[in-house]
């Protein structure tokens, strides 16, 4: 299986860059309580890239939660107007294949080094967990520098 | 040289309470070394930046290299105090014994612990009594009391101790043989306490420290060497023999629960690998043992590596007229004597920062703590079992079991992994605890040819059967957390080989996942003891291909199913279609699903 090379980039500048993109994307759901989830982006191997182990992406996989599911509801509704005003550009809109059919929209960020998996995560039926609208932030495969 | 008279006298409690002192000291600057690590290092990284930051950093780890320093070293002093008083208790008793005898008989004990005796008996002759003597102890086990009757008593003087007059005849000084009982007891006390004193003396020589100690990797490989050292000299008082081998894990816990605190403390600071590697004690116990054999290894390694002499130059000489080049005789000798080494503490080194890094995570990193459940660094290609977040209170656990190739070297890859995992699984369920694990703890295939052969799956079954059933004991049964275990490649054919083991003990998880397995073992998902409804397979990324339908090909798939077959009867999962636009991310599809498994959220998982 042939290699792929990838673009140099600074990790510190890419970290950032991820982490402006979910801020900008949880600005554009107009979520004012709440809490979200804490951890940042993390690193990850990309296979099938030369020099092999110098190629990694960012994954900031995060949540919105603890608010009744119509408040997670009207946020998933605001980014999905927002997303093309903000330069984004959606790549795909509606259910997954799940048996619950969650929504999901993925969209590339206006710099086209940024993509978001959007997921409106319906719990309502489950005796435990809370609902979530679940975002995940990765960036393209890149060498470190 | 101890005296009867100072082993008469000794407070053995003196010494157990001295004993106390350090091991509080011991425990608190663990507690310290924890705070530091976790708190001080966030805060520092927080409100400094650039060369103030890196000079408070270096100097807060010099700290927590300290107090690991201490942790050991104290704990260490405190067991040789309690040793050296639970093992003079004995000849302790004994001597008292003997004098308490002493004192009924009426014999006066003399300074040198000889015996005075008084006349008794009677001369058949003379009917007179037979005069007294002094008995001496013997000294060398010559005259022990199991020596011939003629010779017991005899001393070191046969005109001071004139043998009974026939004494096969019944006559004799009764008083004598009494005596001489009494010397050989004392003596016999005094030996045993001198055995003892020489053997805790000689640990407690090396646990002195210069002051003002600035704790380098000399220090902390010396303090490797402390605990050896005392684990020969107090093998009477706490032995490696009494951690259980071997046994299950409910043994395990009871014995551990049998345990005053401090005797624990004791076990984990003389063996932190044993009881490091104790499936079905608490986490947080096995996390703060391996931490000191981490340290330790670390201290060791860096110090040996530092001291290979550097590559000679030239590499290659000329030699003969026409232009050819050898080896140089100087560059073939460091080969053959350093380079391996070299590479593998190079290698070994350099897996072990990717795993410090997770045991220093800062508390305020949004990460869980780390906790290290297994450290090896030499056995095989390395073993290494770390959790994010505690597996004993958790929600949902998760054990990832990575495939072939996995080594220490590169683990990065795979604590990385486990990370994202975390977070994902986290994002799913915010409100539950989890617990993601990288679980490499058995010897993976390094390459594909190899990945074909049972044995490794053989050899690797048992011992994560014997985790997971440790796990479940320290959860507290079954029914505590969900558990899934997810093997990647190769990882999944073990995995699939442990539900066949310690079948009485139920089944391996609640979910498993295989992740492009090459074959679990299995024909069927419903084999594998968990239900078909919880067994989720998806196709790896990449050249996984290869090796799923080569796994089929050479019978890891029994009767040729694999798990990403319809026919296997498990749920597959979306593998991560190729994306959109400019660049393929994997990883967007398989680590959702992966979490909503995970965070038994089963209607959410994405089917292909």
């Amino acid at each position: 299986m042939d290699k792929k090379t990838a673009e140099v980039r600074d990790t510190v500048r890419m970290r950032e860059g991820v982490q402006r993109a979910s801020s900008s994307l949880l600005d554009m759901t107009g979520v004012k309580n709440g809490k979200i989830t804490k951890p940042g982006p993390l690193p990850l191997d990309c296979d099938g890239y030369e020099p092999e182990g110098q190629v990694i992406h960012l994954r900031h996989s995060w949540s919105i939660y603890d608010l009744p599911f119509e408040e997670l509801e009207k946020a998933y509704a605001a980014l999905r107007r927002a997303l093309p005003e903000k330069g984004w550009k959606i790549v795909s809109d509606g259910p997954d294949t799940s048996r619950a059919k969650t929504p999901t929209i993925v969209a590339d960020s206006p710099d086209g080094d940024f993509s978001a998996d959007l997921r409106l995560m319906d719990n309502r039926d489950d005796k435990d967990p809370t609902s979530v609208l679940s975002i995940t932030v990765v960036s393209r495969c890149f060498q470190e520098s | 040289m101890p005296t009867w008279q100072q082993l008469r006298d000794v407070k053995l409690n003196e010494y157990t309470d001295a004993a106390d002192g350090w091991g509080k000291v011991s425990s608190r600057s663990n507690a310290d070394k924890d705070r530091v690590d976790n708190e001080m290092l966030a805060r520092i990284r927080k409100s400094q930046e650039g060369k103030a930051a890196e000079a408070a950093e270096a100097d807060l780890d010099q700290l927590a290299r300290n107090y690991q320093y201490l942790h050991t070293e104290c704990g260490l002093v405190r067991t040789a105090l309690n040793g050296l008083a639970a093992e003079l208790a004995a000849p302790q008793k004994k001597l008292k014994q003997a004098l308490e005898d002493a004192e009924n008989l009426k014999f006066t004990v003399h300074a040198d612990g000889s015996v005075e005796y008084p006349a008794g008996g009677e001369n058949l002759i003379d009917k007179k009594p037979i005069p007294g003597g002094t008995a001496n102890g013997s000294q060398f086990g010559l005259f022990s009391p199991t020596a011939p009757p003629m010779y017991q008593g005899q001393g070191n003087s046969p005109l001071l101790n004139p043998p009974g007059l026939y004494p096969g005849l019944g006559g004799g000084n009764p008083n004598q043989a009494k005596a001489q009982a009494v010397a050989n007891a004392i003596a016999a006390a005094v030996r045993e306490a001198n055995e003892i004193d020489g053997r805790y003396s000689g640990v407690l020589r090396h646990l002195k420290a210069d002051p003002g100690l600035k704790v380098e990797n000399k220090d902390l490989a010396d303090a490797a060497a402390d605990t050896k050292r005392l684990q020969d000299a107090a093998g009477k008082y706490v032995a490696a023999s009494d951690i259980p081998q071997g046994r299950s894990t409910e043994e395990n816990a009871k014995w551990w629960n049998g345990l005053t605190q401090e005797q624990r403390d004791e076990y984990a600071t003389l063996f932190p690998a044993s009881v490091g590697a104790l499936d079905g004690i608490p986490s947080t116990v096995r996390d703060d043992a391996n931490r000191m054999v981490f340290a330790e290894s670390k201290a060791k390694y860096e110090i040996e590596l530092a001291g290979i002499p550097p590559e000679p130059k030239p590499k290659l000489v000329s030699y003969g007229a026409r232009g050819g080049m050898v080896y140089s005789q100087k560059w073939l000798d460091w080969h053959h004597k350093y380079e391996g080494r070299q590479a593998d503490l190079k290698g070994w080194l350099h897996g072990m920062n990717a795993i410090e890094s997770r045991l220093e995570r800062p508390a305020g990193s949004g990460m869980p703590e780390a906790y290290l459940l297994k450290f090896d660094a030499e056995k095989d290609d390395g073993r290494v079992i770390l959790a994010n977040g505690n597996p004993d209170t958790a929600d949902h656990t998760a054990v990832y079991v990575p495939g072939t190739k996995t080594k220490l070297s590169d683990i990065e890859g795979d604590l990385g992994r486990t990370d994202a995992l975390w977070s994902q699984t986290n994002g799913l369920v915010p409100n539950q605890s989890v617990s993601t694990i990288t679980w490499f703890d058995y010897n993976a295939p390094n390459d594909i040819p190899a990945a074909t052969l049972n044995k490794y799956g053989e050899e690797g079954a048992p011992t994560l059967r014997q985790f997971m059933n440790g796990m479940e004991t320290a959860q507290g049964g079954p029914d505590r957390s969900h558990t899934t275990v997810m093997g990647h490649s190769y990882g999944s054919t073990v995995a699939g080989m442990a539900t066949q083991q310690d079948r009485g003990a139920g089944p391996l998880a609640d979910d498993i996942i295989a992740v492009g397995s090459p074959g679990m073992q299995v024909e069927h998902a419903s084999d594998l003891g968990v239900g078909k409804e919880h067994v989720w397979a998806m196709g790896g990324d990449g050249d996984d291909v290869l090796v799923r339908q080569g796994g089929r090909l050479v019978g890891h798939g029994e009767g040729f199913t694999i798990p990403t077959d319809k026919g296997f009867g498990g749920n597959i999962m979306a593998s991560d279609a190729k994306d959109h636009g400019d660049f393929w991310v994997p990883g967007r599809n398989s680590l959702f699903n992966q979490g909503a498994v995970i965070a038994g959220l089963h209607d959410k998982v994405t089917l292909d």
